[in-house]
């Protein structure tokens, strides 16, 4: 049995890395405000899953021009879930058909369509979900090339539904574990000439022991902080790495993040170098 | 990356018109509309057609599980790969809905009885995980949800995986099970059709919405158990379908995908063409190199004409046969990309292109006149294409041998 299932050794180059948390509290935090900062006019009558993507994409590229066919990749692992609950139940209790709009953002490709609409953007849109590995894996896919683009956009980004108590009841949570929305955005380039940082490597094993015994024996850089899987509060398990090697960025302090995370049947190891 | 071959050595079906591709292929050669589908729902008074799979029906969460055993277990089969090579297969999951019908038809028994409903938390991966599993599938797993163009997208990253050596095998699925909410929606936005289902036709007014899962095992270039009776040369159109295949292989070599962002759920005629431009280059192939075409074609008035004027313009205005076949099982949303891919397969491996149902007149806006009866499908590349909501464009290149 091969011990790394998977080795993606091709360099992405992270020109912008922005993490977007906002704590949940009694009631959802508004994010239009905040959105209106980074995208002045921004669409209407989209759902709240929608908006985090929109903020979080706009607030990782600040103004900065992608290139019209940069693709984009959107991890998810529950996706909309309030709007989820809102229509399913509407629909099942009454039989009556969901507004149309309401229908419409519940597509999961909707909020990359709203992040290409409004960057002007037109490459591949694609929301993949490898279950709590869904942002490692969309690395991996990057990584691949396909799309024979030097840039790409890689978000993830979940959102809570209310009332939490039943979220939580939903995700199977103890009661009263804290909970936050996120929406966490890289920006790779193969052209920038001054990365913030780069992913050195993306590897795939069968298991997080697998990972961990091999990323044992890597020669890694001196000062290289490990962080392998655990839980962060109230942050979805699948947003950790996306969470991980954004806040490495912008604490600006070690030169490497090993990151290391697995679920019930894979675990990846994520290299990435300042 | 360009020619790279990912063989179709395994392939399952099941959607309205039964189980298997001999069975498809006997009925799409008819040509012929399912007479009475079934209505489970009413919208403004009036009953909302849905083709359900055989055994399926209204609030059976369980039918989607069924369908997935039924056509993963037939294409495993028909691989054939070791033990070891199928438990290090990729696993890769297409699909708009996901599990929304077993979260659908448990919130339905909940209420029904009486008990306190909760709608569990919609699994992107849940699918996958289930088919994992079932068949003790333990290589990497993805699920890519992107409306219409859900599978097709699974199966362009499958092929990138296997061109790169990163897999040896891949298990694509398309997976669409039955779900109020789904057929509620396009009802709500008066996309399913009032007159009947005619693709492309002058008064088509839109489509009706079917379930089925279709499932294929990708290998790489050089996988050999695959073209058991190769026969040259253009084939009479069948007669006895499932009796003498013509061939029995096919393989996926070359496509692409977009985003088109001028509209959340329309699509342009220049966006569709640009995809569908490039997934011929992708293939290495000509305009010329491309014997027919499996067009999405809705049935709805502006997806088909954003559609059809792309292939006229694509093929200087003479296209090769063109067919669109979802009148016949149905709309099958996220999972149309790999079972419309599997359907034309069925057909071509009995020499014949299906005929289009319910195509009756060419509309001038588009100029396109999709093929009404069987044609003779012989060797060469088949351009298949996939559009969704959200601006998904997909398109994927079909060849034998």
């Amino acid at each position: 049995m091969r011990p790394v299932a998977s080795r993606i050794d091709k360099q992405l180059r992270i020109a912008a890395a922005v993490t977007t948390v906002l704590p949940c509290g009694a009631e959802p935090t508004a994010i239009r405000t905040a959105l209106r900062t980074v995208l002045p006019d921004p669409p209407r009558r989209v759902n709240r899953m929608i908006e985090l993507a929109l903020l979080g994409a706009h607030r990782c590229l600040h103004g900065r021009i992608a290139d019209s066919h940069c693709p984009l990749y959107l991890a998810v692992t529950h996706g909309s879930i309030a709007d989820n609950v809102h229509l399913v139940s509407g629909v099942s209790s009454t039989g009556a058909p969901p507004m149309p709009v309401g229908f419409i953002n519940l597509s999961s490709n909707m909020a990359g369509f709203y992040v290409a609409s409004t960057l002007g953007v037109h490459g591949s849109n694609q929301a993949l979900a490898s279950g709590e590995l869904s942002f490692e894996a969309a690395l991996e896919l990057v990584g691949l090339g396909r799309e024979r683009r030097s840039q790409a956009l890689i978000g993830a980004v979940e959102e809570c539904g209310w009332p939490l108590a039943e979220h939580r009841e939903r995700l199977a949570l103890p009661a009263g574990v804290p909970l936050v929305e996120a929406s966490h955005w890289l920006f790779v380039d193969a052209d920038c000439q001054q990365p913030l940082a780069t992913v050195q490597w993306v590897r795939r094993f069968r298991s997080l022991a697998a990972a961990q015994a091999a990323v044992a024996l890597e020669s890694l850089p001196e000062g290289t902080v490990r962080e392998v899987d655990g839980a962060l509060d109230g942050m979805h398990s699948g947003q950790r790495g996306a969470y991980r090697i954004c806040r490495f960025i912008e604490a600006g302090a070690a030169p490497a993040l090993l990151h290391v995370a697995g679920d019930d049947r894979a675990a990846y190891a994520v290299l990435v170098t300042r | 990356m360009a020619s790279f071959r990912a063989n179709i050595i395994g392939t399952g079906l099941v959607s309205a018109l039964g189980r298997g591709l001999p069975a498809h292929a006997r009925a799409l050669a008819t040509g012929a509309m399912p007479a009475s589908p079934q209505a489970p729902a009413k919208f403004l008074g009036q009953p909302v057609p849905f083709l359900f799979a055989a055994g399926s029906g209204p609030g059976d969460g369980g039918a989607l599980l069924r369908m997935l055993e039924a056509a993963v277990g037939d294409a495993l089969t028909e691989a054939a790969l070791t033990p070891e090579q199928q438990a290090r297969m990729g696993l890769f999951v297409g699909s708009t809905s996901l599990d929304l019908p077993l979260l659908e038809s448990s919130y339905m028994k909940d209420y029904a009885r009486g008990a306190k409903p909760l709608i569990q938390a919609p699994g992107y991966n849940t699918l996958a995980q289930a088919i994992a599993r079932r068949f003790h599938i333990e290589g990497p797993q993805y699920t890519l949800s992107t409306a219409c163009s859900s599978s097709a997208n699974a199966t362009l990253h499958a092929r990138s995986m296997l061109a790169q050596g990163l897999i040896d095998h891949a298990l694509v699925v398309g997976a669409e099970g039955y779900n109020a909410l789904s057929l509620l929606g396009f009802a709500g936005l008066m996309l399913l059709t009032r007159a009947g289902y005619r693709p492309f036709d002058r008064a088509r007014d839109g489509l009706v919405l079917g379930e089925g899962v279709g499932a294929m095992v990708l290998g790489k270039n050089g996988d050999a158990h695959q073209f058991r009776q190769p026969q040259p040369g253009l084939p009479a159109p069948v007669i006895e379908i499932g009796v003498r295949p013509y061939f029995s292989g096919g393989a996926i070599i070359g496509g692409a995908t977009a985003c088109d962002p001028t509209s959340p759920t329309g699509a342009t005629a220049s966006r569709v063409g640009d995809v569908l431009a490039e997934a011929l280059d992708d293939a290495g192939l000509a305009e010329g190199d491309i014997v027919a075409v499996k067009a999405h074609g809705t049935g709805t008035p502006t997806n088909d004409q954003a559609e059809g004027q792309a292939v006229m313009q694509l093929f200087g205005g003479k296209p090769p046969p063109v067919t669109a076949i979802k009148p016949a099982l149905g709309h099958t949303l996220g999972a149309c990309g790999v079972i419309e891919v599997l359907c034309v397969l069925a057909c071509w491996r009995e020499g014949f292109l299906p005929p289009t149902p319910g195509f009756n007149e060419t509309d001038p806006d588009i100029g396109l006149t999709p093929v009404r009866s069987g044609v003779p499908l012989g060797p060469g590349a088949v351009l298949c294409a996939s559009t969704g909501f959200g601006g998904n464009n997909t398109g994927l290149v079909v060849a034998h041998p």
